[in-house]
């Protein structure tokens, strides 16, 4: 039955401005929204003294109107404007602020710019990834509107609980874009959708995709010194638009249908039981500093957006040449409206900040002990179930391992997870202590915020991939075009007795079975554990550990290594079920190290050599841990008991066992001393341990026994 | 306009073939005649053979129009989609919701079938 609504009375224009019907706008909500017969505009500034709208036709380079806004057009701070009878389909828009241009008092207008809406929702000029852009054209970054009524049926965040993730770090263009991936449109959202079988077969429950808010892979781009090639700004840490989501990483971005295209992607992943995480650049944006281009913030009010110096100039905490300044009141409203929407829109289930220190910074730069924006993202009622992950460092020497304003709410990438992991992995001293800390979800660290505080990882796309950890001392950066100077000096890796490719079997078999310990390192640890993509293949950037420039194989999923490297990616696939399969290792809280439900078997207990005695001495490279499968999420579930004897020594050494709890016995499921398919056993097919009371760990090897 | 539509009412069924580009431009008058055309029927047969170019707003005015459908639990068919609209349906989550033929008869045929299995399991 079709009802009938009156029309309402502002669908009406009240005058007519450079031949445009037009009426007063809603202030609310800002950026472009779709009303009853046209479309409204709202964009804030505190210290413009008058506002031009300017629209365009799709890709247009003059404009068809600009419409300054008249006094009773602006409320407050905010210029509001409805136009009727726009093909919104075919439309660009921007604004032209006019006011002081006084670097010293931080203002920096320019009416002869046309700025991108920071609201919008859709942005062109950039819908074909790596198509040169037309320099020529004034306006570069082109807001659009958005008709954002996506039919998501049944669908929402799945809000899986957060201990139990296995996160996967991934770049949309990469996943896919190798020539051997077989999807038919490469290096886009559809792509990755294509991918997902893969993705489930692997066992992973949360995608976290490096950024997909619009960007310019323009950006710096310049010719490589080393090779003539064209270095982008690849992996997109540097936002043009915060609303909007990256066209050229859809290939239906030139229909301008990327909100659809990755809405649909997002659809199918859930429905496939996977989350989907952010990965989110809220420190800087892509105007650089004093030099860079005028985009957005610089001219719609550089004073509120930029933490800039007494002299007017750009404080550089990200390292990027500008810091945006998240604790001014307007902008901490621009990250939260920002938020929300991701989480309401495109239902997106959790996101990791990067650099997040800064967002704890006052527009001076000083350290918060409360700061409101990180509060504010806390308490959200529309981010209240939403995974809220911090980069606790920035690239101003602020360093919050252990220490981030959580809330309660907030999990942080631990970094010394993956420096201890890394350092015990190659047999360094000294480390078994900390590792037990490491493997146990950080309580020196985390301890009162539970262990899902803890994001668990070996490698991230900053950094040696887990393939060249076991396979590079050193670095290897020339292909960046910088003389190797660029990227981390202390990587923590060993090369096994070879640097780099190698045809000795002993070196690379090494390489195979300590990609497998890290693996099983990873997956027994309490916390959250991320595997970078392409790990699970052996995926190589040839001891590049910096690699944010390029658009080729030292970023590109190889998908015949899926083949090549089919034993290690079966390992890691039978890993991720044993950690699924036993909760045991996800627990929510921190254990006890008592046995307070009575079953014989402590929630966790250390042992060396011998059973119950640990070696904690500055010599030891082995560690034995037991967790209690009568102790398995709070005692709330039953398990089986799991014990994990890792020898980091280069000589095999014999494991005395404690004993598994009443009526059980040790059986083997992983034991990376032994090839395949030996190395790992599926769920429930383990063989029993022949002697019970003790196991011959190789060197260098990790075995698990389950206990039933 | 850029478009244009024959209308057809069968049993219930509207058929409606539709030639040209269904952009923003076109899409609300189509719609309004595809609304006015179903009258009371429950299940429509879109023959778009004849389009050559259908942007975002020509996917939701035939979304829309399969939701309407919807309530009145009919199906809504599509005939002779080409290899470009279809896959950009299908990169955009519009596919799934409607069924695809190769021909009108063909679907005539099964939208019959399906509004028959409908009844007897009401």
């Amino acid at each position: 039955m079709q009802t009938l609504m009156l029309q309402r009375v502002d669908a009406y224009a009240t005058r007519t401005i450079a031949g445009m019907s037009v009426r007063a706008g809603r202030v609310f909500p800002f950026g472009a929204t779709l009303v009853a017969g046209g479309v409204n505009f709202s964009v804030f500034s505190r210290h413009a003294t008058a506002c031009t709208l300017v629209l365009y036709e799709k890709g247009a380079a003059e404009p068809f109107a600009e419409l300054p806004f008249p006094d009773e057009f602006r409320v407050g701070d905010v210029y509001a404007m409805t136009v009727f009878e726009l093909d919104h389909e075919n439309l660009e828009y921007g604004y032209r602020m006019d006011g002081p241009n006084d670097p010293s008092e931080g203002h920096r207008f320019d009416p002869s710019v046309v700025l991108m809406d920071p609201y919008a929702r859709q942005i062109g000029g950039r819908e074909v990834w790596g198509q040169t852009p037309d320099w020529d054209q004034a306006y570069q970054h082109r807001s659009q509107v958005l008709q954002d009524d996506f039919d998501w049926e049944h669908d929402r965040p799945l809000e899986l609980a957060a201990e139990d993730l296995v996160i996967y770090e991934a770049h949309v263009r990469s996943f896919t874009q190798h020539p051997s991936s077989n999807v038919r449109h490469p290096g886009t959202f559809a792509g990755l959708r294509e991918k997902i079988p893969y993705l489930k077969s692997l066992g992973i429950n949360c995608l976290e995709l490096m950024p997909i808010f619009e960007f310019d892979e323009f950006e710096n781009s310049s010719a490589n010194p080393a090779n003539g090639q064209l270095r982008y700004n690849y992996w997109g840490y540097s936002t043009v638009g915060f609303f909007a989501p990256k066209a050229g990483y859809a290939a239906t971005g030139p229909l301008g249908m990327q909100a659809d295209e990755l809405k649909t992607l997002i659809k199918d992943l859930h429905r496939n039981g996977i989350e989907v995480m952010l990965d989110v650049v809220f420190n800087h944006t892509a105007e650089g500093d004093h030099r860079g281009p005028t985009i957005s913030f610089r001219g719609l009010d550089n004073k509120t957006y930029y933490m800039l110096t007494p002299e007017g100039y750009y404080y550089n905490f990200s390292g990027c040449g500008n810091t945006l300044n998240c604790n001014n009141p307007i902008v901490r409203q621009v990250v939260l409206d920002c938020l929300r929407y991701w989480v309401s829109e495109y239902h997106i289930d959790g996101f990791r900040f990067d650099l997040a220190a800064i967002l704890g910074r006052d527009p001076s730069g000083v350290p918060l002990a409360n700061p409101p924006l990180l509060e504010s993202l806390a308490h959200d009622p529309v981010l209240g179930r939403t995974k809220l992950v911090a980069e606790a460092w920035d690239a101003g020497g602020l360093y919050q391992v252990g220490s981030f304003p959580a809330y309660g709410r907030w999990a942080e990438w631990n970094g010394k997870y993956r420096d201890t992991a890394r350092k015990f992995l190659k047999g360094d001293m000294g480390q078994v202590s900390e590792m037990s800390l490491r493997l146990q979800g950080s309580p020196d660290l985390y301890y009162g915020r539970g262990t899902a505080a803890s994001i668990n990882f070996l490698t991230c796309h900053d950094g040696f991939t887990l393939r060249d950890l076991v396979s590079y001392n050193e670095k290897h950066n020339e292909a960046n075009g910088e003389s190797n100077r660029d990227g981390a000096n202390d990587n923590e890796s060993w090369n096994c007795g070879a640097e780099g490719a190698t045809d000795d079997r002993l070196v690379e078999s090494l390489r195979l079975r300590q990609m497998k310990n890290a693996a099983t390192l990873l997956m027994v640890s309490q916390g959250i554990p991320m595997i970078l993509m392409g790990d699970e293949v052996g995926r190589t950037k040839q001891g590049n550990n910096n690699t944010y420039c390029h658009d080729n194989e030292l970023n590109w999923f190889n998908w015949w290594q899926v083949e090549e490297n089919a034993e290690l990616q079966r390992f890691f696939q039978k890993i991720i079920a044993f950690r699924h399969a036993h909760p045991v290792l996800r627990s929510r809280d921190h254990l006890r190290h008592a046995d307070w439900v009575g079953s014989g078997v402590p929630d966790i207990s250390w042992h060396g050599t011998r059973a119950w005695e640990p070696d904690w001495s500055a010599l030891s490279r082995v560690v034995g841990l037991l967790l209690g499968g009568h102790h398995a999420k709070g005692g709330t579930v039953a398990d089986d008991d799991v014990y994990v004897a890792s020898n980091m020594h280069f000589e095999a050494l014999e494991f005395e066992l404690p004993r598994p709890a009443e009526g059980r016995q040790w059986h083997v499921a992983v034991n990376t001393g032994v090839p395949a398919p030996g190395d790992a056993h599926p769920c429930g097919e383990e063989p029993m341990l022949e002697q019970q009371d003790r196991c011959l760990v190789g060197g260098r090897s990790v075995v698990v026994l389950v206990g039933r | 306009m850029s478009c244009s539509v024959s209308i057809d009412l069968h049993e219930e069924i509207l058929t409606a073939a539709i030639r040209g580009k269904i952009d923003g431009q076109s899409a609300p008058g189509l719609q309004l005649q595809l609304l006015e055309g179903l009258g009371s029927a429950a299940s429509a047969v879109l023959d778009v053979q004849g389009v050559s170019y259908m942007s975002s707003a020509g996917f939701r005015m035939l979304l829309l129009l399969h939701r309407e459908i919807t309530t009145r639990h009919g199906r809504t068919a599509m005939v002779g989609l080409s290899e470009d609209v279809r896959d950009t349906m299908e990169m955009t989550g519009f596919l799934d919701f409607f069924l695809l033929f190769d021909s009108v008869e063909e679907a005539l045929t099964q939208v019959r079938h399906h509004a028959n299995l409908d009844a007897a399991t009401r």
